[in-house]
């Protein structure tokens, strides 16, 4: 490990080791809480029976058939990526140029707008929810689809720009010095060297705001309708009202979206840019 | 980013001059302004009876604050969510300070996997973490199963439904922001540090309070705050694994709601959460700058 | 307007035919000089401050078509903000900068034709080496199949040929540099600006890339500027050395001039080891001064006729400075022409291609350096007497620093 001027004694090597192995069991266990639930779940949607619990009879995959078969789990399902896409458009369009504006200036003024775009992070997407929804329908477009996409965009920005103001901060200045040498215009200068190369940081915050905008209960609760309804919501309706295992199989599919989106971005733009 | 100088320094200023970096702001300066900012600003004045309805009978009042601060009933619940986010907050320090000094010290090759695994439950589902553990604990749930079979128990157990589960299943939920938040302050810790104080005599653990803690700080303060603004404004834990006996305030608002209750009284609610998150926003600003300075 | 860029160019090509018939010898004093006009790259009068700080003072500098000046100095001097300002990435307070005749001092820099290597060389990591290469023609509108033959014959150029799919981060140091140099000249640029190009080399490549590096520049005729701390670098590869410091041009001349006769104390420290002896004078004319060679009242003085170059000649009972290179000294009986001090010698270094003395001379109460070749002379031994011979041509009279002299006029 090191070389320590005083040699530990006999005794104290002795418990030195097993602490290192009482930490090593005890990240074990940790390793298994956290993904026990996961794994149990997974299982769980293969159960053939109907009881919510893991099988060891075999596996079936009825309960899959059975989410695509009930029409509010599939609606609200492409309902909830459709408003996850949108909104995180709309996020890029809108905090990439916050970003760029930002991200070089270390004023009080430059931290205070910063710090208010990131605030929808950490307010409470029950609170964000229900004023909206008030706020939205004296405008005269509360529950409808809009009126979500509204909000999912208002949560999603802070994601997307807190990755963006990172990668534009490790933007080394040089880059846009060459290019500026060798013609290119401020234009020129964004599309060709800095776009690419924030791209990376501005893709790892879409994937924030993706996964995020999926899961997000909060904010949708409150604008449930035909239209309007996410899977967040469903689920949680069916689960208090039905429980079975279906809510398993689409919580599996949920996460499988999420390891795919994840692993795309992984192998486009490396690991780096989601650690970031 | 952008060290290139304005050329129009040098020339005369045009009459209306707008600095760019306020065009590339603008535009989400203005939708969260209109779209995040004043839906909170008149929560705020529906909290305290001013309607932004036009037409509709305002009238500045204390009564729904009066209500939330002494009905027992709802004083009760403000201090069920306060205990519930500190000790949330509290069991998930305990609980990922290990983990992150493992992975910034111990872990060598296995940081990536470890990591992963870290991430993973963040990628899924609030529901579905939650709906595991009700299932893990259900009465034909994994760990019934296994105490049934080493005999140590006859019935299976009811475990899904009460306060210790909630804090189990909140726990799960939000040590990966706690462990997430120590990490890289813990990697700015330098390791020779703790050597030296070894050096001079201190035993491992001495060594890592007086040295490692103290300088993790920062991170154990982010950590905390992080955790305990989530989980005060979370309900899914409270509502599917406390089965009624844990009752916070946005599971209120979340019961409530549906029951058409007093928009004013709701606002209320919903506004002392937003206080509470502002205060903590406040706290961690002048706590993690009062360091740096002290630090420096 | 693409049409335009088209033109642009051109224009610049067209420049740099014309360029290439003008013999890219080193411009010395000797050469007949150039209109102001049309010279590639001139400052006049230029100073920036930053804040409290003035960073370049009424600074003016003349570059000569196809010359390689390097502007020297210790880090703080100025060298880089005046690269910078040349680039257009900054605008000086005051005076102006023209290059090929046009003022350019508000234009920004993508409009002034330029070339520039990078001391990290900023290659675009997102870019493979071709694309890198042809940035500059792309930005100037030239339609990718006319791109392609120039990126081949620049890749010939820095023997990289068929390097062009190639990542950045597959190449190695030597190799980026030389793809850095290929994307700053295939626009042919009017100039051609270097920050400490070989700053981030190993010490073996660099030897081998200042040589590369000089043979294109020449070979191509391009005016050039470089930035360089490291005074080896500069003496080896310029046409011409621009010692700075603090915001000051102290000298600019040959290498050799720079060299064998430096201005001041500074200059004569910084661009190697040099001896400085005190002197006071008899009498003085222009171009020449009686001095006695030693501390004012010291013992058993020296004394002898030096040239100078100073501006004004010193009065008699002035006291100045002398500077004389190690090399330059010689151990054994003054000839002709030459003045000797006896010494003792105290240490002697071995360094490879040459012997260090260090030579304790009582009379003048200081040590001297001496280099000899290690081959020449069976070397000395410490305690070994000597008598150090110096000829009188040898002895540079220096000027007193910029500060001193314009203290009282200010």
């Amino acid at each position: 490990m090191s070389t320590l001027v005083n040699e530990p004694e006999g005794g104290s090597r002795l418990a030195e080791r097993v602490s290192d192995a009482a930490l090593a069991v005890y990240i074990a266990l940790f390793v298994i809480f956290l993904l026990a639930p996961i794994v149990i779940v997974v299982m769980t949607s293969f159960t053939p029976g109907e009881t919510v619990a893991v099988s060891l009879d075999g596996m079936s995959l009825r309960w899959y058939r059975r989410f695509l078969e009930y029409r509010p789990f599939t609606d609200s399902l492409i309902t909830s990526l459709m408003i996850a896409a949108l909104a995180t458009v709309f996020a890029i369009l809108f905090a990439v140029p916050a970003a760029l504006g930002i991200a070089t200036s270390r004023s009080r003024l430059a931290n205070a707008v910063t710090s208010f775009l990131l605030s929808p992070i950490a307010v409470p997407p029950l609170v964000v929810g229900l004023s909206s929804l008030y706020y939205l329908s004296e405008l005269g477009i509360g529950n409808s689809f809009v009126a979500l996409l509204i909000t999912h965009t208002c949560v999603s920005v802070p994601y997307v720009l807190r990755t963006t103001i990172a990668a534009c901060r490790n933007l080394d200045p040089r880059f846009g010095e060459a290019a500026s040498v060798l013609g290119a215009s401020a234009w020129q200068r964004f599309a060709h060297v800095t776009l690419p190369l924030i791209s990376p940081g501005v893709f790892a915050g879409a994937l924030f705001s993706v996964l995020i905008s999926l899961d997000n209960l909060g904010v949708s609760y409150f604008f449930g309708s035909a239209t309007t309804t996410t899977l967040p919501v469903v689920m949680l309706s069916y689960l208090q009202n039905q429980f079975d295992p279906s809510i398993a199989a689409i919580s599996t599919v949920q996460m499988l979206i999420a390891i795919v989106l994840l692993v795309v971005v992984e192998k486009i733009y490396g690991l780096r840019a989601i650690n970031n | 980013m952008n060290t290139l100088a304005n050329p129009l320094r040098a020339a005369p200023r045009r009459r209306f001059w707008i600095s760019p970096r306020v065009v590339l702001c603008a535009p989400a300066l203005i939708v969260l302004a209109l779209f995040f900012g004043m839906p909170l600003y008149e929560n705020a004045l529906r909290s305290v009876g001013i309607s932004a309805i036009p037409g509709a009978h305002s009238a500045f009042t204390l009564s729904y604050y009066h209500k939330l601060f002494t009905d027992p009933y709802y004083v009760g619940i403000i201090f069920e969510t306060l205990k519930m986010s500190i000790w949330t907050t509290f069991w998930c320090l305990i609980a990922g300070y290990p983990v992150a000094y493992f992975m910034v010290r111990r872990a060598g090759r296995m940081a990536g996997p470890l990591l992963f695994v870290l991430i993973m439950p963040l990628l899924t589902s609030i529901i579905m973490r939650t709906f595991g553990w009700s299932v893990l604990l259900g009465r034909h749930g994994l760990v019934n199963n296994a105490l049934m079979l080493l005999g140590a128990i006859e019935q299976p157990l009811r475990m899904t439904q009460g306060p210790a589960i909630v804090y189990v299943g909140n726990v799960h939920v939000m040590v990966s922001f706690m462990v997430l938040s120590i990490i890289p302050v813990l990697r700015s810790v330098d390791p020779r540090l703790e050597e030296s104080a070894r050096a001079l005599g201190a035993g491992a653990l001495r060594a890592f309070l007086l040295v490692t803690l103290p300088l993790s700080v920062d991170g154990i303060i982010t950590g905390c705050l992080i955790v305990f603004m989530i989980i005060n404004g979370s309900f899914i834990g409270a509502l599917l694994l406390g089965g009624g006996s844990v009752v916070t305030l946005p599971l209120l608002i979340f019961q409530q709601f549906s029951q058409a209750q007093d928009m004013g009284f709701a606002s209320a609610m919903g506004n002392l959460l937003l206080i509470v998150v502002l205060i903590c926003l406040y706290v961690q600003g002048r706590l993690t700058g009062h360091h740096a300075e002290t630090r420096a | 307007m693409k049409f335009g860029k088209l033109t642009n160019w051109k224009k610049r090509h067209a420049m740099f035919q014309s360029a290439n018939s003008i013999s890219g010898a080193a411009a010395g004093a000797d050469a007949p000089a150039t209109p102001l006009r049309s010279q590639p790259l001139s400052l006049e009068g230029v100073s920036k401050r930053f804040g409290t700080i003035t960073a370049l003072e009424s600074l003016s500098l003349d570059v000569r078509a196809g010359e390689l000046v390097a502007l020297l100095g210790p880090s703080g001097c100025g060298k880089t903000t005046t690269l910078r300002l040349i680039a257009g990435f900054d605008y000086p307070d005051t005076g102006a900068i023209r290059i090929a005749g046009r003022d350019v001092t508000n234009v920004p820099s993508n409009k002034r034709g330029l070339g520039m290597v990078f001391q990290n060389y900023s290659l675009f990591p997102h870019l493979t080496v071709a694309e890198n290469i042809a940035f500059g023609l792309r930005m100037a509108g030239v339609p990718k199949r006319d791109r392609a033959p120039h990126v081949a014959r620049m890749l010939d150029l820095i023997r990289l040929p068929g390097f062009g799919d190639r990542r950045i981060a597959q190449m190695s140091g030597g190799q980026q540099q030389r793809v850095a140099l290929a994307r700053a000249i295939v626009t042919n640029p009017s100039v051609l600006l270097l920050d400490e190009p070989l700053g981030a080399l190993d010490k073996n490549l660099r030897e081998g890339m200042q040589f590369e590096l000089k043979s294109l520049q020449h070979k191509l005729g391009i005016t050039s500027v470089m930035v360089t701390h490291d005074q080896e670098e500069a003496l080896t590869m310029s046409d011409r050395v621009v010692v700075m410091n603090q915001g000051r041009i102290l000298q600019s001349g040959t290498p050799r001039d720079v060299y064998d006769r430096p201005r001041t104390r500074f200059v004569a420290e910084f661009l190697g080891a040099a001896n400085i002896l005190p002197f006071s004078v008899a009498r003085g004319e222009q171009g020449w001064l009686d001095i006695a060679v030693g501390a004012p009242h010291g013992d058993a003085r020296v004394t002898c006729r030096v040239a100078h170059a100073l501006p004004a000649p010193l009065g008699a009972g002035a006291s100045g400075e002398l500077a004389v290179r190690p090399e330059k000294l010689r151990f054994g009986a003054p000839r002709d022409g030459e003045i000797a001090f006896d010494g003792v010698i105290q240490a002697r270094v071995f360094r490879g291609s040459q012997h260090a003395y260090r030579v304790d001379v009582p009379s003048l109460k200081q040590t001297f350096s001496v280099y000899e070749q290690s081959n020449s002379t069976a070397a000395l031994e410490p305690g070994h007497a000597v008598s150090v011979s110096i000829g009188q041509d040898d002895l540079v009279v220096l000027e007193a620093e910029p500060n001193e002299r314009d203290g009282a006029t200010r």
